[in-house]
């Protein structure tokens, strides 16, 4: 947040709330101007699908990482350096050719921040929120993912503090990358399932 | 409780509308309630507050709106400052006041700690009264208050896929103060087609429940 930002006069009702709000907690010693500039700076400048991606990819070239990433996801992100609030618990589905695994939360939006980073509006939304635990091929085909007949199609809704991640399959036509290149093509959404990594997509 | 954010399975929503190369935040505001929300005490309840919003208000505001609405609920019904100096701070702000700034470089550091890898706690219960490839049924009668069990899953039978380590049954701690109940708790699957008519081919539904959402069957 700059200065300029600070001092600029609220163009909304929320940015109006939000400030009042602030002022508030913080006249009182209940918030710290630098605390919460460091959770926004973290999620802004470090946490993010990438971290995800990362491990993924990890679990594509090392297959002892993967056996850890699928028992114990959370201390498979550890290793990398990430984990914590939204995190604790961390469970990783695998996608195979016979079934294919999407993430919702209906209730609120938890979502495995550690790895993922903050949720997009479209997660968070009442219509994905309401209609992937129902049709969710319906919803797969608005993303353009198209699956087989005989793809079981699996949706976690993550009811509880057991925060889930997507591992991808690995593309075809991907064998010389390296563990970096392979990285770059884990999209946030191959993570939550509504994508599958494609080979010359961007990440 | 059976609010309107108990979405799973309503119909007659349109699209999921996805934004290309979406930022965090979307405005310094949402950063900053992001930020008081994770590092300002205002009292339990975070997402009852936002469970108990007026259904049409919940469906018309955005995700960090339902957040500055559960800061504001519960600071007032605990206490913690009143709707009368929100709204004093909001006339200050609004005639040209900065918001003040406090350093707590403490603070600062727990808060950036939150987000890296940290213990587990761990809790004693009763063993598990159920296995995994045991059929379950869902309790139908739900709490009014928060509850982690979807309504859509009242009375529905499924399968344990998963035993978890005991952990505090939510629907208690998010709505009392102090109160923790630690129950085992599962990860359930149910056959999309026993819950919803659903298109073909079915699919799986996997939810987590804790031991006072399900009956043996």
């Amino acid at each position: 947040m700059t200065e300029q930002h600070r001092h600029a006069r609220p163009k909304s009702p929320q940015e109006l709330r939000a400030a009042a709000l602030e002022t508030v907690l913080i006249e009182k010693g209940l918030a710290s101007t630098d605390a919460i500039d460091a959770l926004v700076d973290a999620f802004e400048q470090e946490i993010g699908p990438q971290n995800g991606a990362r491990m993924v990819a990890r679990a594509w070239v090392d297959p002892a990482y993967r056996e850890r990433l699928l028992r114990d996801a959370a201390g498979a992100a550890a290793e990398l350096g990430f984990g914590g609030a939204e995190g604790d618990h961390m469970r990783a589905v695998e996608n195979t050719p016979d079934v294919h695994n999407v993430i919702v939360c209906t209730l609120c939006s938890c979502y495995p921040w550690p790895v993922l980073g903050i949720p997009p509006v479209w997660y968070k939304s009442p219509p994905y929120r309401a209609r992937v635990v129902r049709e969710p091929r319906a919803v797969l085909t608005e993303f353009g993912l198209e699956l087989g007949p005989d793809v079981e199609v699996r949706v976690w809704d993550s009811s509880a503090e057991l925060r889930y991640i997507v591992l991808p399959m690995r593309p075809e036509g991907t064998d010389g990358m390296s563990e970096e290149e392979l990285a770059e093509l884990v999209t946030r959404d191959c993570m939550i399932g509504v994508a599958v990594p494609r080979v010359g997509a961007a990440a | 409780m059976d609010g309107m954010h108990d979405l799973g399975g309503r119909q007659g929503f349109g699209r999921v509308e996805a934004e290309r190369d979406e930022p965090p935040f979307h405005e310094p505001w949402e950063g900053r309630v992001h930020g008081m929300s994770e590092t300002a005490e205002v009292g339990p309840g975070f997402r009852h507050a936002i469970e108990r919003m007026e259904p049409a208000a919940y469906l018309t505001t955005s995700y960090y709106e339902h957040w500055l609405e559960s800061i504001e609920t519960r600071g007032v019904e605990h206490g913690v400052f009143t709707r009368e100096e929100l709204a004093a701070a909001a006339g200050r702000i609004a005639a040209g006041e900065p918001v003040p700034q406090r350093s707590d470089p403490e603070a600062a550091v727990a808060a950036r700690a939150m987000l890296r890898p940290r213990p587990k706690s761990t809790y004693t219960a009763a063993p598990p009264r159920h296995a995994v490839g045991d059929r379950v049924t869902v309790v139908r009668v739900l709490p009014s208050g928060h509850t982690r069990c979807p309504g859509y899953l009242r009375g529905a039978q499924g399968v344990v896929e998963r035993v978890h380590a005991p952990m505090p049954l939510l629907d208690v701690f998010e709505s009392q103060d102090g109160r923790v109940q630690p129950e085992a708790w599962y990860t359930v699957a149910f056959a999309a087609d026993t819950l919803w008519e659903v298109e073909r081919p079915g699919h799986t539904v996997l939810v987590d429940l804790w031991e006072s959402h399900l009956e043996a069957t």
